[in-house]
Protein backbone atom coordinates (compact mmCIF):
# COMPACT_ATOMS: atom_id res chain seq x y z
CA UNK A 1 0.00 0.00 0.00
CA UNK A 2 1.55 3.09 -1.34
CA UNK A 3 -1.18 5.65 0.07
CA UNK A 4 -2.27 6.32 3.55
CA UNK A 5 -5.70 5.37 4.89
CA UNK A 6 -6.26 9.17 6.09
CA UNK A 7 -5.96 12.35 5.17
CA UNK A 8 -5.92 16.08 6.76
CA UNK A 9 -8.25 18.33 6.93
CA UNK A 10 -8.05 21.56 8.26
CA UNK A 11 -10.71 22.71 10.31
CA UNK A 12 -11.47 26.09 12.43
CA UNK A 13 -10.51 26.08 16.41
CA UNK A 14 -11.96 27.79 18.95
CA UNK A 15 -11.23 28.46 23.13
CA UNK A 16 -13.54 27.91 25.73
CA UNK A 17 -13.45 31.12 27.91
CA UNK A 18 -15.01 31.60 31.28
CA UNK A 19 -16.72 35.31 31.48
CA UNK A 20 -17.88 35.70 34.73
CA UNK A 21 -20.74 33.52 35.67
CA UNK A 22 -21.16 32.55 32.07
CA UNK A 23 -19.23 29.90 29.77
CA UNK A 24 -18.40 31.46 25.81
CA UNK A 25 -16.83 30.16 22.85
CA UNK A 26 -14.52 32.61 20.97
CA UNK A 27 -13.35 31.45 17.59
CA UNK A 28 -9.14 31.64 17.64
CA UNK A 29 -6.33 31.61 15.15
CA UNK A 30 -2.57 30.46 15.64
CA UNK A 31 -1.82 34.30 16.99
CA UNK A 32 -4.36 33.09 20.00
CA UNK A 33 -1.83 30.51 21.48
CA UNK A 34 1.59 30.84 23.43
CA UNK A 35 2.76 27.73 21.59
CA UNK A 36 1.69 27.83 18.22
CA UNK A 37 2.21 24.09 17.29
CA UNK A 38 -0.25 22.91 19.61
CA UNK A 39 -2.30 25.11 17.73
CA UNK A 40 -1.28 23.66 14.27
CA UNK A 41 -2.09 19.96 15.58
CA UNK A 42 -5.70 20.46 16.55
CA UNK A 43 -6.23 22.63 13.10
CA UNK A 44 -5.50 19.68 11.18
CA UNK A 45 -7.76 16.25 11.85
CA UNK A 46 -6.88 13.15 10.69
CA UNK A 47 -10.20 11.96 8.62
CA UNK A 48 -11.17 8.99 6.36
CA UNK A 49 -14.76 9.30 4.80
CA UNK A 50 -16.13 12.15 6.85
CA UNK A 51 -13.26 14.01 6.26
CA UNK A 52 -14.49 16.18 3.66
CA UNK A 53 -18.18 16.72 5.50
CA UNK A 54 -16.17 18.04 8.92
CA UNK A 55 -14.37 20.39 6.96
CA UNK A 56 -17.43 22.14 4.67
CA UNK A 57 -19.08 22.23 8.33
CA UNK A 58 -15.75 23.76 9.94
CA UNK A 59 -15.94 26.52 6.81
CA UNK A 60 -19.49 26.97 7.62
CA UNK A 61 -18.77 27.83 11.66
CA UNK A 62 -20.77 24.45 12.38
CA UNK A 63 -17.72 22.50 13.65
CA UNK A 64 -14.62 23.74 15.70
CA UNK A 65 -11.70 21.87 17.13
CA UNK A 66 -10.53 23.15 20.54
CA UNK A 67 -7.09 23.21 21.33
CA UNK A 68 -5.31 22.00 24.78
CA UNK A 69 -3.12 24.87 24.49
CA UNK A 70 -2.83 28.02 26.95
CA UNK A 71 -4.12 30.84 25.64
CA UNK A 72 -1.89 34.24 25.03
CA UNK A 73 -4.77 36.23 26.66
CA UNK A 74 -8.03 35.84 28.14
CA UNK A 75 -9.57 38.71 27.83
CA UNK A 76 -11.77 38.04 25.29
CA UNK A 77 -15.48 40.03 25.37
CA UNK A 78 -17.38 38.76 22.50
CA UNK A 79 -18.16 34.65 21.70
CA UNK A 80 -20.88 32.29 21.45
CA UNK A 81 -22.63 30.80 24.27
CA UNK A 82 -21.47 27.02 25.35
CA UNK A 83 -24.75 26.32 25.16
CA UNK A 84 -24.92 26.63 21.38
CA UNK A 85 -22.73 24.09 21.21
CA UNK A 86 -22.63 19.90 21.34
CA UNK A 87 -19.59 19.28 23.06
CA UNK A 88 -19.96 15.34 23.18
CA UNK A 89 -21.28 13.84 19.82
CA UNK A 90 -17.76 14.22 18.14
CA UNK A 91 -15.35 14.90 20.66
CA UNK A 92 -13.41 12.06 22.01
CA UNK A 93 -15.26 10.95 25.42
CA UNK A 94 -12.02 11.03 27.22
CA UNK A 95 -11.72 14.87 26.04
CA UNK A 96 -15.55 15.66 26.02
CA UNK A 97 -15.58 19.34 24.65
CA UNK A 98 -12.36 19.07 22.64
CA UNK A 99 -14.45 18.85 19.03
CA UNK A 100 -17.79 21.13 18.86
CA UNK A 101 -20.49 21.10 16.45
CA UNK A 102 -23.08 23.92 16.56
CA UNK A 103 -26.67 22.70 17.93
CA UNK A 104 -29.92 24.08 18.83
CA UNK A 105 -30.51 20.47 20.70
CA UNK A 106 -28.92 18.81 22.95
CA UNK A 107 -27.26 16.86 20.05
CA UNK A 108 -25.71 18.00 16.89
CA UNK A 109 -27.13 17.12 13.82
CA UNK A 110 -24.54 14.81 12.81
CA UNK A 111 -25.04 12.99 15.33
CA UNK A 112 -28.68 12.74 14.87
CA UNK A 113 -28.12 11.97 11.56
CA UNK A 114 -26.05 9.02 12.35
CA UNK A 115 -28.08 7.43 15.09
CA UNK A 116 -32.00 9.43 14.69
CA UNK A 117 -32.83 7.96 18.31
CA UNK A 118 -29.83 10.19 19.48
CA UNK A 119 -32.18 12.32 21.66
CA UNK A 120 -32.99 9.36 23.72
CA UNK A 121 -29.84 8.30 23.75
CA UNK A 122 -27.41 8.34 26.89
CA UNK A 123 -25.49 11.22 26.18
CA UNK A 124 -22.06 9.68 26.70
CA UNK A 125 -22.99 7.00 23.74
CA UNK A 126 -22.59 9.01 20.52
CA UNK A 127 -20.75 8.73 17.08
CA UNK A 128 -17.19 10.29 18.75
CA UNK A 129 -14.65 9.75 16.99
CA UNK A 130 -15.38 7.29 14.66
CA UNK A 131 -16.37 10.21 12.47
CA UNK A 132 -13.11 11.12 11.62
CA UNK A 133 -11.75 7.59 11.95
CA UNK A 134 -14.57 5.55 9.67
CA UNK A 135 -11.98 4.99 6.22
CA UNK A 136 -13.20 5.29 2.97
CA UNK A 137 -14.87 1.73 2.70
CA UNK A 138 -15.89 0.27 -1.41
CA UNK A 139 -18.79 -2.18 -0.63
CA UNK A 140 -20.14 -5.07 -2.41
CA UNK A 141 -23.03 -4.62 -4.87
CA UNK A 142 -25.04 -6.95 -2.16
CA UNK A 143 -24.16 -4.80 0.77
CA UNK A 144 -24.76 -1.28 -1.05
CA UNK A 145 -28.13 -2.78 -2.00
CA UNK A 146 -29.23 -3.32 1.27
CA UNK A 147 -28.08 -0.34 3.11
CA UNK A 148 -29.98 1.52 0.43
CA UNK A 149 -32.98 -1.34 0.75
CA UNK A 150 -32.76 -0.78 4.06
CA UNK A 151 -31.90 3.09 5.16
CA UNK A 152 -34.09 4.92 7.23
CA UNK A 153 -35.91 7.60 5.90
CA UNK A 154 -35.78 10.85 8.07
CA UNK A 155 -37.41 14.49 7.78
CA UNK A 156 -34.76 16.24 7.56
CA UNK A 157 -32.32 15.05 5.76
CA UNK A 158 -34.01 12.30 3.93
CA UNK A 159 -31.95 9.34 4.61
CA UNK A 160 -29.56 8.17 7.72
CA UNK A 161 -25.88 8.78 7.72
CA UNK A 162 -24.01 6.04 5.69
CA UNK A 163 -22.56 3.19 7.28
CA UNK A 164 -22.08 -0.26 6.54
CA UNK A 165 -25.09 -2.60 6.98
CA UNK A 166 -24.74 -5.84 8.05
CA UNK A 167 -27.07 -8.57 9.26
CA UNK A 168 -26.98 -8.32 13.23
CA UNK A 169 -27.76 -11.12 15.65
CA UNK A 170 -27.80 -9.82 19.46
CA UNK A 171 -27.54 -12.09 22.34
CA UNK A 172 -27.15 -11.65 25.96
CA UNK A 173 -23.43 -11.60 27.63
CA UNK A 174 -23.49 -14.85 29.66
CA UNK A 175 -22.51 -18.66 29.83
CA UNK A 176 -25.35 -19.09 26.81
CA UNK A 177 -23.58 -17.24 24.46
CA UNK A 178 -19.63 -18.25 25.65
CA UNK A 179 -20.86 -22.23 24.66
CA UNK A 180 -22.74 -20.67 21.40
CA UNK A 181 -19.10 -18.66 20.52
CA UNK A 182 -17.63 -21.91 21.19
CA UNK A 183 -19.53 -23.97 19.29
CA UNK A 184 -19.13 -21.72 16.29
CA UNK A 185 -15.33 -20.77 16.39
CA UNK A 186 -13.86 -23.99 17.93
CA UNK A 187 -12.34 -21.54 20.84
CA UNK A 188 -13.30 -20.46 24.41
CA UNK A 189 -14.37 -16.86 23.71
CA UNK A 190 -16.37 -14.98 25.30
CA UNK A 191 -18.92 -11.73 24.93
CA UNK A 192 -17.76 -10.21 28.85
CA UNK A 193 -15.08 -7.65 26.95
CA UNK A 194 -17.64 -6.60 24.10
CA UNK A 195 -16.32 -8.34 21.11
CA UNK A 196 -17.76 -8.63 17.95
CA UNK A 197 -17.67 -11.66 15.88
CA UNK A 198 -18.31 -11.28 11.87
CA UNK A 199 -18.94 -13.52 9.41
CA UNK A 200 -15.66 -13.86 6.93
CA UNK A 201 -18.02 -13.32 3.86
CA UNK A 202 -19.13 -10.42 5.04
CA UNK A 203 -16.14 -8.98 5.62
CA UNK A 204 -14.50 -9.88 2.59
CA UNK A 205 -17.61 -7.64 0.84
CA UNK A 206 -15.84 -4.45 2.65
CA UNK A 207 -12.49 -3.18 0.95
CA UNK A 208 -10.85 -0.22 2.64
CA UNK A 209 -9.84 2.44 -0.18
CA UNK A 210 -6.24 4.51 0.39
CA UNK A 211 -5.72 7.87 -0.69
CA UNK A 212 -4.67 6.35 -3.95
CA UNK A 213 -7.45 4.56 -4.77
CA UNK A 214 -6.00 1.13 -3.50
CA UNK A 215 -8.05 -1.38 -2.17
CA UNK A 216 -7.10 -2.42 1.11
CA UNK A 217 -9.10 -5.98 2.63
CA UNK A 218 -9.74 -5.23 6.19
CA UNK A 219 -7.38 -6.54 8.96
CA UNK A 220 -7.81 -10.26 10.80
CA UNK A 221 -8.21 -7.72 14.02
CA UNK A 222 -10.60 -4.60 13.98
CA UNK A 223 -12.28 -2.12 15.65
CA UNK A 224 -16.08 -1.11 14.66
CA UNK A 225 -18.88 0.63 16.51
CA UNK A 226 -23.02 0.17 15.72
CA UNK A 227 -24.77 3.24 16.40
CA UNK A 228 -24.32 4.96 19.88
CA UNK A 229 -21.18 3.62 20.76
CA UNK A 230 -21.85 0.06 20.57
CA UNK A 231 -18.04 -0.72 19.92
CA UNK A 232 -16.01 -3.86 20.17
CA UNK A 233 -12.82 -5.24 18.21
CA UNK A 234 -14.09 -8.30 16.67
CA UNK A 235 -12.89 -11.13 18.44
CA UNK A 236 -13.62 -14.09 15.66
CA UNK A 237 -14.72 -14.80 11.90
CA UNK A 238 -17.19 -17.74 11.29
CA UNK A 239 -18.21 -18.78 7.78
CA UNK A 240 -22.03 -17.35 7.10
CA UNK A 241 -23.49 -20.82 5.77
CA UNK A 242 -22.94 -21.68 9.25
CA UNK A 243 -24.79 -19.64 11.34
CA UNK A 244 -28.39 -18.60 9.68
CA UNK A 245 -31.28 -16.58 11.29
CA UNK A 246 -35.08 -16.90 10.85
CA UNK A 247 -37.44 -14.13 10.45
CA UNK A 248 -41.01 -14.83 9.71
CA UNK A 249 -40.65 -16.50 6.18
CA UNK A 250 -37.30 -15.33 5.54
CA UNK A 251 -34.03 -17.05 6.47
CA UNK A 252 -30.59 -14.85 6.04
CA UNK A 253 -27.31 -15.64 7.34
CA UNK A 254 -25.70 -13.98 9.96
CA UNK A 255 -23.33 -11.19 9.51
CA UNK A 256 -22.52 -9.97 12.73
CA UNK A 257 -22.74 -11.07 16.36
CA UNK A 258 -22.77 -9.21 19.14
CA UNK A 259 -24.23 -8.29 22.78
CA UNK A 260 -27.75 -6.47 23.60
CA UNK A 261 -25.33 -4.23 25.28
CA UNK A 262 -25.85 -4.89 29.08
CA UNK A 263 -27.33 -1.54 30.90
CA UNK A 264 -26.28 1.05 28.42
CA UNK A 265 -28.57 3.44 27.64
CA UNK A 266 -28.30 2.88 23.80
CA UNK A 267 -31.20 0.07 23.36
CA UNK A 268 -33.46 2.16 21.20
CA UNK A 269 -30.00 3.53 18.93
CA UNK A 270 -28.97 -0.25 18.27
CA UNK A 271 -32.22 -2.89 18.83
CA UNK A 272 -35.02 -0.68 17.74
CA UNK A 273 -33.03 1.12 14.82
CA UNK A 274 -31.85 -2.17 13.34
CA UNK A 275 -35.32 -3.61 13.91
CA UNK A 276 -36.52 -1.02 11.66
CA UNK A 277 -34.08 -1.42 9.06
CA UNK A 278 -34.55 -5.16 8.72
CA UNK A 279 -38.55 -4.47 8.94
CA UNK A 280 -37.52 -2.01 5.67
CA UNK A 281 -35.65 -4.43 4.24
CA UNK A 282 -38.27 -7.08 4.66
CA UNK A 283 -40.41 -5.02 2.77
CA UNK A 284 -42.54 -3.51 5.76
CA UNK A 285 -43.56 0.11 5.48
CA UNK A 286 -41.68 1.86 8.21
CA UNK A 287 -42.68 5.62 9.31
CA UNK A 288 -40.22 8.41 8.75
CA UNK A 289 -38.39 9.47 11.60
CA UNK A 290 -38.35 13.34 12.81
CA UNK A 291 -35.09 13.08 15.11
CA UNK A 292 -36.34 16.18 17.09
CA UNK A 293 -39.24 15.19 18.25
CA UNK A 294 -38.90 13.30 21.15
CA UNK A 295 -42.12 11.92 21.73
CA UNK A 296 -42.39 10.49 17.96
CA UNK A 297 -38.66 8.68 18.60
CA UNK A 298 -40.69 7.59 22.13
CA UNK A 299 -43.86 6.16 20.58
CA UNK A 300 -41.22 4.27 17.99
CA UNK A 301 -40.35 2.17 20.52
CA UNK A 302 -43.47 0.33 21.06
CA UNK A 303 -44.86 0.73 17.70
CA UNK A 304 -41.99 -1.21 16.10
CA UNK A 305 -40.72 -3.50 19.42
CA UNK A 306 -37.63 -5.33 19.05
CA UNK A 307 -37.54 -7.59 16.44
CA UNK A 308 -37.22 -11.63 17.57
CA UNK A 309 -35.79 -14.11 15.04
CA UNK A 310 -34.61 -17.79 15.46
CA UNK A 311 -31.28 -18.76 15.53
CA UNK A 312 -30.07 -21.69 13.58
CA UNK A 313 -26.25 -23.26 13.68
CA UNK A 314 -25.01 -25.63 11.56
CA UNK A 315 -28.82 -26.60 11.15
CA UNK A 316 -30.00 -27.14 13.77
CA UNK A 317 -32.06 -24.48 15.87
CA UNK A 318 -30.86 -23.18 19.44
CA UNK A 319 -32.49 -20.30 20.41
CA UNK A 320 -34.17 -16.91 20.37
CA UNK A 321 -32.79 -14.23 19.62
CA UNK A 322 -32.78 -10.48 18.69
CA UNK A 323 -31.94 -9.34 15.30
CA UNK A 324 -31.76 -6.39 12.89
CA UNK A 325 -29.20 -4.54 10.05
CA UNK A 326 -27.02 -2.56 12.01
CA UNK A 327 -25.10 0.00 10.76
CA UNK A 328 -21.35 0.00 11.40
CA UNK A 329 -18.09 2.48 11.83
CA UNK A 330 -14.67 1.12 11.68
CA UNK A 331 -12.15 2.42 13.24
CA UNK A 332 -8.56 1.17 11.54
CA UNK A 333 -6.02 4.06 13.36
CA UNK A 334 -4.49 1.44 15.49
CA UNK A 335 -3.08 -2.17 15.04
CA UNK A 336 -5.81 -4.43 16.82
CA UNK A 337 -3.61 -7.54 16.78
CA UNK A 338 -2.35 -8.83 19.72
CA UNK A 339 1.34 -7.67 20.49
CA UNK A 340 4.37 -8.93 22.97
CA UNK A 341 6.59 -6.52 22.74
CA UNK A 342 8.64 -9.20 25.27
CA UNK A 343 8.51 -11.37 27.08
CA UNK A 344 8.57 -10.53 30.83
CA UNK A 345 9.85 -13.72 32.24
CA UNK A 346 11.75 -11.20 34.98
CA UNK A 347 8.06 -11.04 36.59
CA UNK A 348 8.47 -13.48 40.04
CA UNK A 349 4.81 -14.67 38.82
CA UNK A 350 5.64 -15.62 35.82
CA UNK A 351 8.61 -17.41 37.10
CA UNK A 352 6.56 -19.43 39.54
CA UNK A 353 3.87 -20.13 36.85
CA UNK A 354 6.62 -21.74 34.25
CA UNK A 355 8.08 -23.36 37.21
CA UNK A 356 4.73 -24.95 38.48
CA UNK A 357 4.06 -25.83 34.97
CA UNK A 358 7.14 -26.99 33.89
CA UNK A 359 7.11 -25.13 30.93
CA UNK A 360 10.42 -24.81 29.27
CA UNK A 361 10.22 -21.46 27.61
CA UNK A 362 13.24 -20.78 26.97
CA UNK A 363 14.00 -23.82 24.44
CA UNK A 364 11.26 -22.00 22.48
CA UNK A 365 13.70 -19.15 21.32
CA UNK A 366 16.24 -20.08 18.72
CA UNK A 367 19.72 -19.78 19.89
CA UNK A 368 22.07 -17.39 17.65
CA UNK A 369 25.73 -15.42 17.80
CA UNK A 370 24.59 -12.15 18.71
CA UNK A 371 28.43 -11.61 19.30
CA UNK A 372 28.24 -9.02 16.44
CA UNK A 373 25.58 -7.25 17.36
CA UNK A 374 27.04 -6.81 20.62
CA UNK A 375 29.83 -5.51 19.87
CA UNK A 376 28.15 -2.83 17.92
CA UNK A 377 25.65 -1.85 20.56
CA UNK A 378 28.86 -1.33 22.75
CA UNK A 379 30.29 1.04 20.11
CA UNK A 380 27.01 2.80 19.97
CA UNK A 381 26.78 2.68 24.07
CA UNK A 382 30.01 4.37 24.05
CA UNK A 383 29.12 7.52 21.71
CA UNK A 384 26.11 7.95 23.88
CA UNK A 385 28.11 7.53 27.01
CA UNK A 386 30.49 10.24 25.68
CA UNK A 387 27.55 12.55 25.01
CA UNK A 388 26.39 11.67 27.95
CA UNK A 389 29.41 13.12 29.96
CA UNK A 390 29.27 16.23 27.61
CA UNK A 391 25.56 17.33 28.44
CA UNK A 392 26.46 16.53 32.26
CA UNK A 393 29.87 18.82 31.94
CA UNK A 394 27.78 21.13 30.33
CA UNK A 395 24.99 21.30 32.87
CA UNK A 396 27.52 20.67 35.83
CA UNK A 397 26.00 17.43 36.90
CA UNK A 398 27.99 15.14 38.71
CA UNK A 399 27.93 11.74 37.33
CA UNK A 400 27.96 8.63 39.66
CA UNK B 1 -31.91 -18.91 26.95
CA UNK B 2 -29.60 -16.33 24.79
CA UNK B 3 -31.62 -13.28 25.31
CA UNK B 4 -33.80 -12.74 28.05
CA UNK B 5 -36.54 -10.62 26.56
CA UNK B 6 -38.80 -9.60 29.26
CA UNK B 7 -35.84 -7.90 31.07
CA UNK B 8 -34.24 -6.54 27.27
CA UNK B 9 -37.99 -4.81 26.56
CA UNK B 10 -38.83 -3.10 30.17
CA UNK B 11 -35.20 -1.59 29.53
CA UNK B 12 -35.61 -0.30 26.14
CA UNK B 13 -39.65 1.31 27.25
CA UNK B 14 -37.86 2.94 30.05
CA UNK B 15 -34.43 4.20 29.38
CA UNK B 16 -35.19 7.55 27.52
CA UNK B 17 -36.68 8.71 31.24
CA UNK B 18 -33.64 8.24 32.63
CA UNK B 19 -31.39 10.15 29.98
CA UNK B 20 -30.27 13.71 30.59
CA UNK B 21 -27.82 15.30 27.77
CA UNK B 22 -27.45 18.37 29.11
CA UNK B 23 -26.40 17.33 32.34
CA UNK B 24 -24.11 14.73 31.21
CA UNK B 25 -22.54 16.89 28.66
CA UNK B 26 -21.95 19.39 31.91
CA UNK B 27 -20.70 16.91 34.19
CA UNK B 28 -18.86 15.71 31.66
CA UNK B 29 -16.74 18.56 31.14
CA UNK B 30 -16.51 19.29 34.54
CA UNK B 31 -14.99 15.75 35.41
CA UNK B 32 -11.84 17.33 33.19
CA UNK B 33 -12.24 20.42 34.86
CA UNK B 34 -11.52 19.19 38.78
CA UNK B 35 -9.17 16.71 37.83
CA UNK B 36 -6.27 18.45 37.52
CA UNK B 37 -6.55 21.19 40.50
CA UNK B 38 -8.03 19.02 42.62
CA UNK B 39 -5.16 16.61 42.36
CA UNK B 40 -2.76 19.60 42.40
CA UNK B 41 -3.87 20.70 45.58
CA UNK B 42 -3.41 17.00 47.11
CA UNK B 43 -0.15 16.01 45.56
CA UNK B 44 1.45 19.78 45.36
CA UNK B 45 0.91 20.59 48.14
CA UNK B 46 -0.52 18.43 50.91
CA UNK B 47 1.39 15.46 50.27
CA UNK B 48 4.63 17.23 50.49
CA UNK B 49 3.72 18.60 53.75
CA UNK B 50 3.13 14.87 54.77
CA UNK B 51 6.77 13.71 53.59
CA UNK B 52 7.89 16.25 56.46
CA UNK B 53 5.50 16.05 59.20
CA UNK B 54 5.72 14.17 62.19
CA UNK B 55 3.07 12.01 61.75
CA UNK B 56 1.96 7.83 62.92
CA UNK B 57 1.71 5.71 59.86
CA UNK B 58 -2.03 5.13 60.89
CA UNK B 59 -2.32 8.98 60.38
CA UNK B 60 -0.14 9.27 56.77
CA UNK B 61 -3.00 5.86 56.14
CA UNK B 62 -5.45 8.01 56.97
CA UNK B 63 -4.50 10.77 55.01
CA UNK B 64 -3.74 8.91 52.31
CA UNK B 65 -6.86 7.09 51.78
CA UNK B 66 -9.09 10.07 52.56
CA UNK B 67 -6.66 12.34 49.09
CA UNK B 68 -7.61 9.18 47.27
CA UNK B 69 -11.32 9.29 48.29
CA UNK B 70 -11.41 12.80 47.48
CA UNK B 71 -9.65 12.44 43.89
CA UNK B 72 -11.81 9.86 43.05
CA UNK B 73 -14.65 11.79 43.88
CA UNK B 74 -13.49 14.88 41.35
CA UNK B 75 -12.96 11.88 38.46
CA UNK B 76 -16.38 10.76 38.89
CA UNK B 77 -19.15 10.98 36.67
CA UNK B 78 -21.79 11.70 39.44
CA UNK B 79 -20.56 14.68 40.73
CA UNK B 80 -23.11 14.91 43.44
CA UNK B 81 -20.65 14.55 46.50
CA UNK B 82 -18.73 17.17 48.07
CA UNK B 83 -15.06 17.60 46.49
CA UNK B 84 -13.19 18.73 49.24
CA UNK B 85 -10.56 20.04 47.34
CA UNK B 86 -12.49 21.41 44.68
CA UNK B 87 -13.16 24.69 47.15
CA UNK B 88 -9.63 24.57 48.28
CA UNK B 89 -8.41 24.81 44.79
CA UNK B 90 -10.62 27.62 43.91
CA UNK B 91 -10.05 29.78 47.06
CA UNK B 92 -6.33 28.89 47.66
CA UNK B 93 -5.51 28.50 43.73
CA UNK B 94 -8.00 31.16 42.51
CA UNK B 95 -9.27 28.35 39.71
CA UNK B 96 -12.13 29.94 38.54
CA UNK B 97 -13.21 27.96 36.31
CA UNK B 98 -14.55 25.69 38.87
CA UNK B 99 -16.44 28.24 40.50
CA UNK B 100 -19.30 26.69 39.89
CA UNK B 101 -18.23 23.35 41.60
CA UNK B 102 -16.87 25.56 44.70
CA UNK B 103 -20.04 27.40 45.41
CA UNK B 104 -22.12 23.97 45.28
CA UNK B 105 -20.28 22.02 47.63
CA UNK B 106 -19.47 24.91 49.90
CA UNK B 107 -23.17 25.03 50.50
CA UNK B 108 -22.97 21.24 50.70
CA UNK B 109 -20.65 21.56 53.63
CA UNK B 110 -21.65 24.80 54.90
CA UNK B 111 -19.19 26.60 54.36
CA UNK B 112 -18.85 30.96 53.84
CA UNK B 113 -16.76 31.12 50.72
CA UNK B 114 -16.60 34.59 50.80
CA UNK B 115 -15.40 34.60 53.85
CA UNK B 116 -12.98 32.06 53.30
CA UNK B 117 -11.15 34.04 50.29
CA UNK B 118 -10.93 37.35 51.90
CA UNK B 119 -9.49 35.02 55.17
CA UNK B 120 -7.10 33.60 53.30
CA UNK B 121 -6.05 36.27 51.00
CA UNK B 122 -2.77 38.01 52.53
CA UNK B 123 -1.54 34.36 52.57
CA UNK B 124 0.95 32.63 50.91
CA UNK B 125 -0.15 30.10 48.10
CA UNK B 126 1.00 26.77 50.71
CA UNK B 127 -0.75 28.30 53.73
CA UNK B 128 -3.74 28.91 51.79
CA UNK B 129 -4.04 25.37 51.28
CA UNK B 130 -3.29 24.05 54.03
CA UNK B 131 -5.73 26.89 55.73
CA UNK B 132 -8.51 26.15 53.08
CA UNK B 133 -8.08 22.39 53.65
CA UNK B 134 -8.61 22.57 57.97
CA UNK B 135 -11.77 24.73 56.99
CA UNK B 136 -13.61 22.67 54.43
CA UNK B 137 -12.83 19.38 56.74
CA UNK B 138 -14.14 20.84 59.86
CA UNK B 139 -17.01 18.70 60.70
CA UNK B 140 -14.28 15.78 60.11
CA UNK B 141 -12.32 16.00 62.85
CA UNK B 142 -10.24 12.91 61.95
CA UNK B 143 -8.76 14.58 59.60
CA UNK B 144 -8.66 17.94 60.89
CA UNK B 145 -6.20 16.21 63.68
CA UNK B 146 -3.98 15.64 61.18
CA UNK B 147 -3.94 18.59 59.16
CA UNK B 148 -2.62 20.81 61.87
CA UNK B 149 0.05 18.44 62.49
CA UNK B 150 1.21 19.30 59.25
CA UNK B 151 3.69 22.68 57.91
CA UNK B 152 2.79 24.80 54.80
CA UNK B 153 6.10 23.70 52.48
CA UNK B 154 6.97 25.00 49.05
CA UNK B 155 4.97 23.31 46.12
CA UNK B 156 6.44 20.37 44.61
CA UNK B 157 5.70 20.05 40.70
CA UNK B 158 5.48 16.46 40.70
CA UNK B 159 5.34 15.87 36.89
CA UNK B 160 8.19 18.73 36.21
CA UNK B 161 10.21 17.02 38.65
CA UNK B 162 10.05 13.64 37.08
CA UNK B 163 10.62 14.87 33.60
CA UNK B 164 13.46 16.75 33.82
CA UNK B 165 15.54 13.86 35.58
CA UNK B 166 19.48 14.10 36.59
CA UNK B 167 21.73 12.56 34.39
CA UNK B 168 23.42 10.44 36.48
CA UNK B 169 20.00 8.46 36.90
CA UNK B 170 20.17 8.38 32.87
CA UNK B 171 23.60 6.65 32.97
CA UNK B 172 23.02 4.53 35.91
CA UNK B 173 19.81 3.29 33.75
CA UNK B 174 22.11 2.95 30.80
CA UNK B 175 24.71 1.29 32.65
CA UNK B 176 21.30 -1.44 34.09
CA UNK B 177 20.56 -1.65 30.12
CA UNK B 178 23.52 -2.47 29.38
CA UNK B 179 23.95 -5.48 31.77
CA UNK B 180 20.35 -6.82 30.85
CA UNK B 181 21.35 -6.84 27.12
CA UNK B 182 24.68 -8.89 28.20
CA UNK B 183 22.23 -11.33 29.80
CA UNK B 184 19.34 -11.20 27.18
CA UNK B 185 21.60 -11.83 24.43
CA UNK B 186 25.03 -13.36 25.17
CA UNK B 187 24.63 -14.82 28.64
CA UNK B 188 24.06 -18.39 29.91
CA UNK B 189 20.57 -19.82 29.52
CA UNK B 190 20.06 -19.59 33.62
CA UNK B 191 20.70 -15.93 32.97
CA UNK B 192 17.56 -15.49 31.65
CA UNK B 193 15.87 -16.23 35.27
CA UNK B 194 17.95 -13.70 37.27
CA UNK B 195 17.11 -10.59 35.02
Amino acid sequence: MLGGIYRQFKVKTAAIVNLGDKTIVVPTNEHDYLVPQSYRSSSRVMAGMFGPLVQNLSTKNMFFAVPNAELKSRSFSKGYDLDQFDGLSVSSINRPFSRLMASTKDKCSIERWCNPFALITDGTRNINTFLYQMPVVRLSQNLLKMFHKSKLELTNPKYELFGIPGVTVFIDKGEAADELLEKLLNVPLSFDGDGIVVSRQWKSQIKVLSTLNEEIPLPTVFKMQGAARSKGITIGEFEANRLLVKVGDSIMPVDVLMNTQGKRKNKAANLIASGMRLRKYLGESVERIDTVNVEQLIELKSKYPIVRGTLILDGNEIGEVVVGINKFYLDLTHDMNPKVAKPHISYVQAQQIFETLDFPLLERFEKRDVRPELSLHDEQLTVIDGLITKLALYRREELI
Amino acid sequence: MLVNFESLESQINGEHEEIKIRETARSLRGLKQLMGPVTCVWSDYILEAVKSAPLSLEERKTLVREMEADIRRAVKKDKSKAVYGAIVAFVALRQAEISGFADTYSKMLGIKLDRLIEFVEKMSPAERVLTSFLVVYHNRPEITEILKKLAPVDKANTFQRLSRRPVSLIVASLNASKIRFRKLLGGEVDAWWNL
